[in-house]
Parts: C-alpha cells; sequence; structure tokens
C-alpha cells in the first residue's frame, strides 16, 4: 500500500541499526553524568525538574524545526514565531481566549503560505523563513511592544503538574518524542513527506499531488511552534517576543546533534528531542562550570563542537 | 584497527576530555555544599549578556566588590554566569543555580517580564534575590534601577536650552523591543515636547553599537536637512560623529554616553568650542547591586526598590577627571563600597536623593580600570 | 538556461534597489545622488563578505558560514593591534588579519572536512570560541586603527569612497575566478553534484574546503577595514554580518543548494538592503512595521526574481544524501 519505488537510503535513518540509535543518547548520557557528578543535588526528583524544565520550549521548537528539515528546507524564523506565539499566548488567551486561538491559528496559517511561497514558487527556504522571521518579530513588537503580559493561568497550572516519579520535563520529552516517531517514520504520511525531501520526482510518482504533503508539512511545524509558545510562556509567565530569539539556531542544532542533516529527507525525531534535552544541560553545565566569564561562550562552543564531533566520528556512514 | 572502532576511540577520548574538565572543577566545589548555613553568604550573579563594553566593564566592576568582599570575608562561594540575552537561556540558568546553595542571587535581566516566574521559585526557596540595571516587574526581587526616563529627559532638556528651544534633532535610538529604550525615548519626548520648534527630523537604531549606529547615521543623512544636535542612549556618539564627518558635514552636539571614546572625542573637539555633555547609568551598579544582596542576607531592612546613581557629566574637567580614569574601550564608572551602599539604602528608607557618585579622585573612590 | 535566469535574478535585486533609492529621495526630497553613495559606503562590507559567503555556499547544499561575523570582530581586533595606531604598520596589521582569518577558515574546513562536523554546528562552535577570544582581547588595552586606514575607510576618489571600489574590485576578482578559472569552474561542478565531481576526477574536499579560507580571508580583511572605520575594535563590532552575509547572497540570485551564484547580485543585493533601512527610517515607519516591511519585501523580491516555470533541478538544486 505504501507509496512505490522509494529510495532504498529512506530507510538509512539513525534508528535504523543499534549502533546509530546509540549515539544522541549517549551524548545525552555523558552530558547528564558530567552534570550530576557537578551537582549531585540536580538528580533528585526537584532538581531534575528545574534543570529540565527549560527544555520543553525548545523540544516544540526542535521539532518545528525537523518538519521542514524533512522536506529539505531549513527554518531561519523559527525563534521570531515562538516570540510571535508567546506575545499572542501572555494577551490575547489570557484576555479573550477566542481570540487568542484564531491568532494562533493564523500563526499556522502562516506557516502554510510560507510553505506555499517555498515551495509553489520554488523561492529558497532559508531566505523565505528568514523574511519571515522580520514579519514575525514586527507583528509580535505591534502587539506587546516591551515585554509584558500574563500567562493563562490554566496554562501555568498545567506547567506546574507534578506527576508521580517521573518529573514533567521528562514525561512531555517522552511523549513528543513517541508521537513524533510515529508520524515521521511509521505513517504514510511521514514516508511521503520523508520521500519528497529526498527526490520530488519519485514522489510524483507515486500520483499523489505533492504540494499538499509539503504544505501539511508546513502546518505541522506551524503547530509545533505555537506548542513551543505555549511553553514558553509557561515557563516565563509573561509575553517577551525577543526571549525566544535563540530558539533560532538553538533547534537547528538539536536536529542535527540528533543525527539529521539538512540535506532533505534523513531525519531523526527521537534525536531531535534528545539533542534538545542535551542542549538545555549544556546550558546547566555552563552555569555549574565555575569558567570565567570572558571564557564562558567559548566553552559552550567547544562543548557543542565535542558533541558533534563525537557523534559524527562514532558514525560509519560518511557525512 | 577498522575505522570504525578507530573513530569510536576518537569519540571515547573527546567525551572523557569533557568529563575530566568537569572532574577537576567539582573537586574545587566538592567540599563547599554545607558551609552555607554557617559561614559568609553564597552570592550568584546571572548576566543576561557580556557582549559589550557596557556590561564588561559591569562584570568587572563586580569582580573587584567581589574581591574586596572577599578579603574582609564577607562571602563565600561567588560565580557569575552569562546568558546569550534571551530570557529563555537565562532562565535555564537561573532554575540551574536553585539546584545549588546559593543564599542570594543578583540579576541583570534579559526581559522585564520573562523571569518573573523563575524569581518567584527562588524567592519560595528563601534565596535573596536582588535584580539591576535592566530591571524586572517581580514583585518579590529588590531592585537597584536607574531612572532611564530621567536620563532621556536631562539630555533632552540641556539639547533643547543649548539649541534656545528651536532647531532640528536626530535620535538614535537602542534596541528595539526592549525598556531601557522606551524608558529613554519617553524620557526625550516628553522633554521637547514643550519645545514646539524642537523638531525630531529622523530617528535611527544604533543598537548601542558604535558601528551599528555609524552605518545607520551614514545612511540617513543625505536625506536629512541640517541637523543641530543628535540625542543618544550611550555607545553610539562617536559613531554618529565619524558619520558626520564622512559625510563632510557640520557637526551638530552629539550627547555623548561616558564612553571612553566619547570623552576623548569631546575633548579632541572642545579645542575649537565645541560643548556637549555626557551622561549614562553607571555599569559599576553591579558592585551595588552585589553589596545589596550582601546587605540582604544579614537580614538589614530596605524598602523594595532602590535607584541607582547616573553619572552625568557636564563640565569639561569632570570629563578630564574620567578620561584619565577610562580606557578608550571602558566607561566611566567607580566601583562602589559598602559604604556607599548602606547610605544608598539609607537614602532609600528616608525617602532623601541619591547619594552623589564619587567622582575620579574623591575619598571612596575605586576605580574599574587602575 | 541557467545564464538567462541568472541574468533575471541579477536585474529583480536592482530593480528593486532603485525603487526603494526613489521612494527614499522624493520622500525626502533631497540627496538624490548621496544618498546611494551613503547606501555603498555601508553596503561595501557587506558585499565583500557576501563574496566570501557565496564560495562556501556555492561549494554545495548545506555548506555555509556562520563564522563571519565573529571572524571579522577577533581578526578586527588583531589586526588594529598589530597596527598600534601607527601608519607604519599599516600593511603588517592587513595580512595578518587577512592570516587571521585564512586560520579560522582551515579551521573551519578541517572540522568539516576531517571530523564531518556539519557545518553549520562547526562554524558556529568556532565563532563562539572567538567570540570569547575577542573578549578577552577586549581587556588587554586599546586598539585604535592606523590613522592611514581609517582615513582611507572614509576617503573618496571623485567622488566615490575609495572602500566602494575596494569592494567592487573584490567582486570584480571573484567573478574573473568563478566563471575563468579551472579552480571556479571545479568549484561549480563540486556544488552541482559531487558525486558526479568525483567521477570528472575533482579533488571535492579540497575544492569545497579551500571555500572556507575564502571566507575567512575576506571576513579578516573586512573586519579590520569596518574596525578602521569605526575608529576601533568593538566586541559587538559585527554581530549584523551573521545573517545579512547570507541574505546577500541569496537575494542576489545564487542558489542555497549550491553550484549557481551571483556575483553582481550580492552588490545589487547589499545596496538593497541599506537602502531599504535608510528608507524606512527616512518614512518615520515604527518599529513594528519597520520589520514587517522589510520582512515581506525580502519575501517578495525573491519571489519575483523565481519564475515559477523552472523546474526541480534548477529551482531546488541536486540533492544528495
Amino acid at each position: 500500500m505504501t507509496a512505490p519505488t522509494l529510495p532504498a537510503r529512506l530507510g538509512v535513518v539513525p534508528w535504523g541499526r543499534a549502533s546509530q540509535a546509540a549515539l544522541p543518547v549517549g551524548s545525552l548520557v555523558a552530558l547528564l553524568a558530567v552534570v550530576l557528578a557537578l551537582e549531585p543535588n540536580a538528580s533528585t526528583y526537584r532538581g531534575l525538574t528545574l534543570i529540565l524544565s527549560g527544555s520543553t520550549g525548545l523540544i516544540f521548537a526542535a521539532l518545528a524545526q525537523l518538519c521542514l528539515a524533512t522536506l529539505g528546507d531549513i527554518d531561519l524564523g523559527v525563534g521570531a514565531a515562538v516570540g510571535l506565539a508567546n506575545v499572542v499566548c501572555a494577551t490575547w488567551l489570557t484576555d479573550n481566549p477566542p481570540l487568542g486561538v484564531l491568532a494562533l491559528l493564523g500563526i499556522v496559517a502562516g506557516y502554510v503560505l510560507l510553505g506555499l511561497v517555498v515551495h509553489a514558487r520554488q523561492v529558497s527556504s532559508i531566505i523565505a523563513t528568514l523574511g519571515a522571521s522580520f514579519v514575525w518579530l514586527g507583528l509580535g513588537l505591534l502587539l506587546l511592544p516591551i515585554p509584558g503580559g500574563i500567562a493563562p493561568a490554566w496554562l501555568t497550572d498545567l506547567f506546574a503538574l507534578r506527576p508521580v516519579v517521573v518529573p514533567l520535563p521528562v514525561v512531555i520529552a517522552a511523549i513528543s518524542a513517541a508521537v513524533a516517531y510515529f508520524v515521521f517514520m511509521r505513517s504514510r504520511f511521514g514516508l511521503i513527506a520523508r520521500g519528497s525531501g529526498v527526490s520530488q520526482d519519485a514522489i510524483r510518482h507515486s500520483g499523489r499531488p505533492l504540494i499538499v504533503t509539503q504544505l501539511a508539512v508546513y502546518a505541522l511545524a506551524g503547530f509545533c511552534v505555537v506548542l513551543s509558545g505555549l511553553a514558553v510562556t509557561a515557563n516565563t509567565t509573561s509575553g517577551d517576543v525577543n526571549a525566544s530569539s535563540g530558539y533560532t539556531l538553538l533547534s537547528i542544532a538539536a536536529v542535527v546533534l540528533g543525527g539529521a542533516s539538512f540535506g532533505g529527507g534523513r531525519i531523526a525525531p527521537v534525536g531531535a528531542v534528545l539533542g534538545a534535552v542535551s542542549l538545555t544541560l549544556v546550558t546547566s553545565l555552563l552555569a555549574f562550570l565555575d569558567v570565567s566569564s570572558d571564557y564562558q561562550v567559548g566553552a559552550q562552543g567547544l562543548v557543542l563542537f565535542l558533541v558533534v564531533a563525537v557523534r559524527a566520528l562514532s558514525s560509519r556512514r560518511p557525512a | 584497527m577498522s575505522r570504525y572502532w578507530r573513530k569510536t576511540c576518537l569519540g571515547l577520548v573527546a567525551v572523557l576530555a569533557v568529563g575530566s574538565v568537569a572532574a577537576c572543577q567539582s573537586g574545587d566545589d566538592g567540599g563547599g555544599t554545607d558551609t552555607a548555613a554557617s559561614g559568609p553568604p553564597n552570592i550568584a550573579m546571572s548576566n543576561s549578556y557580556d557582549g559589550n563594553f557596557y556590561r564588561q566593564t559591569m562584570v568587572k566592576a563586580w569582580d573587584l566588590a567581589v574581591a574586596d568582599a572577599t578579603k574582609q570575608q564577607l562571602v563565600g562561594k561567588n560565580t557569575v554566569v552569562n546568558a546569550d540575552n534571551t530570557a529563555n537561556t537565562q532562565i535555564s540558568q537561573i532554575q540551574s543555580m536553585l539546584v545549588q546553595d546559593w543564599n542570594a542571587i543578583v540579576i541583570n535581566a534579559a526581559s522585564a517580564t520573562a523571569l518573573n516566574g523563575v524569581i518567584q521559585k527562588a524567592c519560595d526557596q528563601g534565596i535573596k534575590v536582588v535584580v539591576y540595571d535592566s530591571v524586572t516587574t517581580s514583585p518579590c526581587a529588590y531592585q537597584v534601577a536607574f531612572d532611564y526616563v530621567a536620563l532621556g529627559k536631562q539630555e533632552a532638556e540641556w539639547v533643547a536650552k543649548k539649541l534656545n528651544g528651536k532647531g532640528n534633532i536626530l535620535e538614535i535610538r537602542g534596541i528595539a523591543g526592549t525598556s531601557v529604550d522606551d524608558d529613554i525615548h519617553k524620557g526625550i519626548q516628553e522633554a521637547f515636547a514643550a519645545y514646539p520648534d524642537i523638531k525630531i527630523v529622523g530617528e535611527v537604531h544604533g543598537n548601542w553599537t558604535k558601528s551599528v549606529a555609524q552605518q545607520a547615521v551614514a545612511g540617513i543623512l543625505p536625506s536629512l536637512p541640517q541637523v543641530d544636535a543628535v540625542v543618544t542612549q550611550g555607545g553610539d556618539g562617536t559613531g554618529a560623529a565619524l558619520a558626520f564627518q564622512a559625510a563632510n558635514r557640520k557637526l551638530p552636539v552629539i550627547i555623548m554616553g561616558n564612553r571612553g571614546d566619547e570623552l576623548r572625542f569631546w575633548q579632541e573637539q572642545s579645542a575649537s568650542g565645541y560643548e556637549t555633555i555626557s551622561s549614562s547609568s553607571a555599569p559599576g551598579i553591579s558592585s551595588i547591586a552585589f553589596w545589596i544582596a550582601y546587605l540582604l542576607t544579614q537580614g538589614t531592612e530596605m524598602p523594595k526598590s532602590i535607584p541607582g546613581p547616573l553619572i552625568s557629566i557636564l563640565t569639561l574637567d569632570d570629563a578630564k577627571k574620567w578620561i584619565e580614569a577610562t580606557p578608550p574601550e571602558g566607561v566611566a564608572t567607580p566601583v562602589y563600597n559598602l559604604d556607599y551602599a548602606k547610605k544608598l539604602v539609607e537614602a532609600a528608607n528616608n525617602k532623601t536623593a541619591v547619594p552623589d557618585s564619587p567622582l575620579p579622585g574623591d575619598p571612596g573612590y575605586i576605580g574599574v580600570y587602575s | 538556461m541557467i545564464v538567462k535566469l541568472s541574468g533575471q535574478r541579477w536585474i529583480w535585486v536592482y530593480a528593486a534597489a532603485v525603487v526603494v533609492w526613489v521612494v527614499t529621495v522624493s520622500a525626502a526630497g533631497r540627496g538624490l545622488v548621496s544618498t546611494v553613495i551613503a547606501a555603498a559606503t555601508v553596503a561595501a562590507y557587506l558585499a565583500i563578505v557576501g563574496v566570501g559567503q557565496m564560495f562556501v555556499i556555492t561549494s554545495g547544499s548545506g555548506n555555509i558560514d556562520l563564522s563571519i561575523a565573529y571572524v571579522m570582530t577577533f581578526c578586527g581586533f588583531v589586526g588594529l593591534r598589530v597596527m598600534g595606531g601607527d601608519n607604519a604598520l599599516l600593511v603588517p596589521g592587513l595580512l595578518v588579519a587577512a592570516a587571521c582569518g585564512l586560520v579560522v577558515g582551515l579551521v573551519n574546513a578541517l572540522s568539516i572536512r576531517l571530523l564531518r562536523i556539519p557545518p553549520i554546528v562547526a562554524t558556529l562552535s568556532v565563532g563562539f570560541v572567538l567570540l570569547s577570544g575577542s573578549q578577552v582581547l577586549a581587556h588587554q588595552g586599546s586598539f585604535a586603527p592606523s590613522p592611514g586606514l581609517a582615513g582611507f575607510t572614509s576617503a573618496r576618489v571623485l567622488g566615490i569612497p575609495w572602500i566602494v571600489l575596494v569592494g567592487v574590485a573584490v567582486a570584480g576578482l571573484a567573478a574573473v575566478v568563478l566563471h575563468r578559472t579551472a579552480y571556479g569552474r571545479r568549484l561549480q561542478a563540486t556544488g552541482q553534484s559531487e558525486p558526479a565531481a568525483v567521477l570528472a576526477g575533482i579533488r571535492t574536499g579540497r575544492v569545497g574546503g579551500s571555500t572556507y579560507l575564502i571566507s575567512g580571508g575576506s571576513a579578516g580583511v573586512a573586519g579590520v577595514l569596518l574596525a578602521s572605520y569605526a575608529g576601533g575594535a568593538a566586541v559587538d563590532l559585527a554581530t549584523t554580518y551573521q545573517l545579512g552575509s547570507i541574505i546577500v547572497v541569496v537575494l542576489g540570485g545564487s542558489l542555497i543548494s549550491g553550484g549557481v551564484s551571483n556575483v553582481s547580485g550580492i552588490w545589487g543585493a547589499a545596496l538593497f538592503l541599506t537602502l531599504l533601512v535608510t528608507m524606512l527610517n527616512v518614512l518615520h515607519v515604527s518599529t513594528a512595521w519597520q520589520f514587517i516591511v522589510e520582512g515581506l519585501l525580502i519575501i517578495a523580491v525573491l519571489a519575483a526574481a523565481n519564475p515559477r516555470s523552472e523546474g526541480t533541478t534548477v529551482g531546488r538544486g541536486p540533492r544528495r544524501g
């Protein structure tokens, strides 16, 4: 029933072989071990909740990035888009929930429009999304010129939930990894999306209008952006369009760390989630390592470099 | 050895390298965990950004105050952690601090509101929180805040008087969407509102950065009529001046922002009768925030909001004193000591004026750069 | 066909620049020529680093240099340090800044080719390390430019700023290297299809890696020039160039997937972006609307420059696994 004649290399995803599956897990475990060695208090339920609660927003931003990576595109506007979603959540969603929901759907629609520009008019995604990032930022500033607003009470309560045994950020990471895995790696939709990232011709021959799938992937990215905006709003309790600007590069790093390439088709949803968690741990690591002020950003660069070098070198496939 | 194993080994070596750096580090801090209750307080700083001269001067002033406190055995563990100027990263860092045993956390915030949640968590845990410079609206934190509206008002008032209430103004603004930019802009607008013949003919964003300001001004200059004065936000003064000079335009009155190069430019130009003023917030405020945090851990009572000292350099003589004490890539500021912090708290308690910030050479003046 | 297509893109971005220029000048009612000269002075630095970025992007899908802004700042510091405000050391300072950029480019190339680190991550982490380096240098005393070089960056010949001539010369040189030399042809072949280039006997690793040296070297020189123009180096000297260098390449008509590059388009895009900022400033548009208009115009220019009829192979470039 699945689409015929898909290139064989679609099967070569980092979950096809146990040795490759171990890579993102390995770097996460190594980072966690270092963090816990530095600060044993972090191993408690409360400690893990604290050091990982920043990861939720980044996980969804990374998944949004992953959606575009599936098609071989790249999103340089994800940080600004999350910022806009954050601002909408802290203003309209609190004061006037129907309007807020409508505006959030508007962001999803914006992503569909972006998909249309990129794929119907063959515009380079890197510039289309960069242009869009200015638009997101401007809209966010129109809505909330300086930081302010307040998170809806239900949202703050939701993220204050304390499930038994496993901390909430870990639960969210596990669920989103599982859902992303099934959507991208096990569903027919995911197969076609990945296929179109590798070879558009192959998918065309499968007799399905390609653009529909591509737009659906962009809509899914927009949906992940909204989820990320909700998580950021809960974490920051307010709205600030600039609060998430770092997510653009961090989400790309998370996707790469997870084992995907931006060449299209070859993605690793679970790896991207683990990558986002790893990057949050790097932030904690820097807080725990008593590095002198001038050297901190360099240390972050080195850690990122080493983690990715380890992943790339222990993988046997050519880059 | 196969290619695969060689690479795996390389990878392992890299992991071990990261691990061993970390292990050394944990050895240093290992014993310090139970001193919190009895010994001197442990004080951490979370700094949203470290990437310009103003913020670097700020960190330097903090380090000097901490060194002073360490000598007097007033502080235990201490650290400075820099974020990437985004609230999300800074929140993660402060949340990491919450699993450690800090008695006080001092914050220069990336956002006026985004840190409120994590600050509340810290307060609930019994940690004293002091926010300074770029402050937050959190009700439980103590603020050491500059009155940036007053800063904008002061420079605009001076310009309006200097131009006898009539002239064309170019306004250079900071980073869009920040409270500091908004406040200074508001002060400037309020002051100019009283002068109908003062016209703001152009507005550009210089992002408090010399090269950005210089390029933005260079771009807009050909479209502008004669400019009589430029109001600024600090860090952008010489950039604007260079743009005017390169375009062969008459140098307007440019308000300077206490950067070493800006003060030197003023001094050079004064030879040909050029007059201006320079004013900015004092990056040494980090040392005040440090001492306020110390006083809070010692149980000192104080109001939630402590005003920080602005440094206004109104005469060339004062400018020369500051030039002596400030390298070209620095920002004019003293490091404040415990006595000054106590005076500030007293003034805040009695609602009296902010005590004068010491000038270079005054008793009690400690330089950042000496 | 590619040549024809490139020609069209080339025109679009210049047309956009002219429209923005006309709007600016008519809104201001003055400065017909001086506006464009001022914009060209600012655009020159963007064009120089854009040319470097273009070589990297041409070498194939996924290759990109995110370290440019950090290289400019760091090598700006290093170059000014060597000059020490002395005209006699002007040339050594320039050479050291170029060498500094080349070394960083080499580190980038080795990380990507030997350590197999994806270019985005490799160049960004190298950039972070350089940022630390700049911060350390910033604490070590004064960095005044040599007066000769500072004067040069604002001096003019026949009414045209020297720096604009330098930028045009760099672009001209790049065009010659790209279209008239064997190296340029190998580079384009590598970018169009690496497997095919390998079969044709091209050492794609070397060709691809060398582009990072070009990018690093040009960023080093642009950095020391910019620092001299600004009267000294600062840690936040070049922050706007990280994404700016990429925008001008793609707006200028080069394909982000590699293989097709357009040098003259870079200058058009740099002029368009600079004039756009001036126009929005002159029109007194609020900051929020400035961002929105800027974003929409960037997308619109690119969408207009891309004729729909071009198929996958040209529009999206070849894909590699």
